[in-house]
């Protein structure tokens, strides 16, 4: 039996929904199809597709990645717009922020480390929470042991907001040993962030 | 949403943004908990940075700071409608 694989780990909708659809449609009545996702809003939003198309999928976790796993049936109705699928019944998808050197700002490196103390430590306050903060260049000294912006960094992860931080930059400052919270990622990752945002905001 | 501040934390204010930097350190030494946030709209007069810290600290808080000749300028404390004085 020959299962497709679509990875949407990393995208938000409607990207999965989007590319899910695509793949649906280019297989044959009673091949599989496998979807990997790793947010609970495209997730969601993927099942309560595929139900109204008379699809229900089986679902399993491992480690934070949900699979979605179905068979396309002899006879399934054509697939609708998955777009509409991500508005307005979804959350908000809230910005992405860059930390991108060690404090908010320019002018006073004083100043712009409290700047960005205040800043961090209030955005869970924010509706939508980010969907996700990428920290790179000097802005990985946010999430090493001891920072001050540790704590409502964590809180955020906690909250479900994807921290990313920077291999490359964490090597150049020997930081790797040091890294409290956030996960150690690549370029590929970032850029991923960077270009499906619907917001960004570079601090 | 998340509320940053909780009726069991206090929040100083002072009187300038050199204030809030030099009280930082100085608890920071002292190992006295806190948090820099930005003042909540309608309570900032002076500074827009506030300090959190939690309610239990504030003896040992106040001291440090009037010792470093930093005292805060007011302290608030989050009522379920608002900010009382503290």
């Amino acid at each position: 039996m020959t299962v497709h694989t679509v990875d949407t780990r990393g995208l938000r909708c409607p990207q999965p929904l989007m590319l899910a659809k695509k793949a649906l449609e280019g297989m044959g009545a009673g091949e599989r199809l496998r979807v990997l996702i790793d947010n609970e809003i495209s997730r969601d939003n993927l099942i309560r597709f595929l139900k109204d198309h008379g699809i229900t999928p089986e679902l399993s976790v491992d480690q934070g990645v949900y699979t979605l796993l179905l068979e396309k049936t002899a006879g399934a109705p054509g697939l609708g717009d998955a777009m509409a699928y991500c508005s307005p019944e979804g959350p908000a998808t809230g910005p992405v922020i860059v930390l991108s050197h060690n404090g908010m700002g320019s002018g006073s490196e004083e100043l712009g480390k409290i700047l960005l103390q205040a800043c961090v430590n209030t955005l869970k306050e924010v509706s939508p929470l980010p969907s996700a903060i990428l920290c790179y260049n000097a802005g990985v000294f946010a999430v090493s042991a001891g920072a001050p912006t540790v704590p409502a960094l964590t809180e955020l992860v906690e909250q479900g907001v994807d921290l990313l931080v920077c291999g490359t930059c964490v090597d150049y400052f020997e930081l790797k040993s040091k890294i409290a919270v956030g996960t150690i990622s690549n370029m590929y990752d970032i850029l991923q962030h960077l270009s499906t945002a619907e917001r960004i905001i570079t601090l | 949403m998340i509320p940053v501040v909780s009726e069991a934390d206090l929040l100083a204010l002072f009187e300038t943004g050199h204030e809030v930097l030099k009280a930082e350190k100085v608890l920071k030494q002292a190992n006295i908990a806190l948090r820099l946030l930005p003042a909540p709209a309608g309570l900032a007069t002076g500074c827009a940075l506030a300090i959190r810290f939690a309610a239990d600290q504030r003896p040992a808080f106040e001291a440090e700071l009037s010792a470093a000749g930093v005292p805060p300028k007011i302290i608030y404390r989050k009522e379920q409608d608002g900010w009382s004085v503290a």
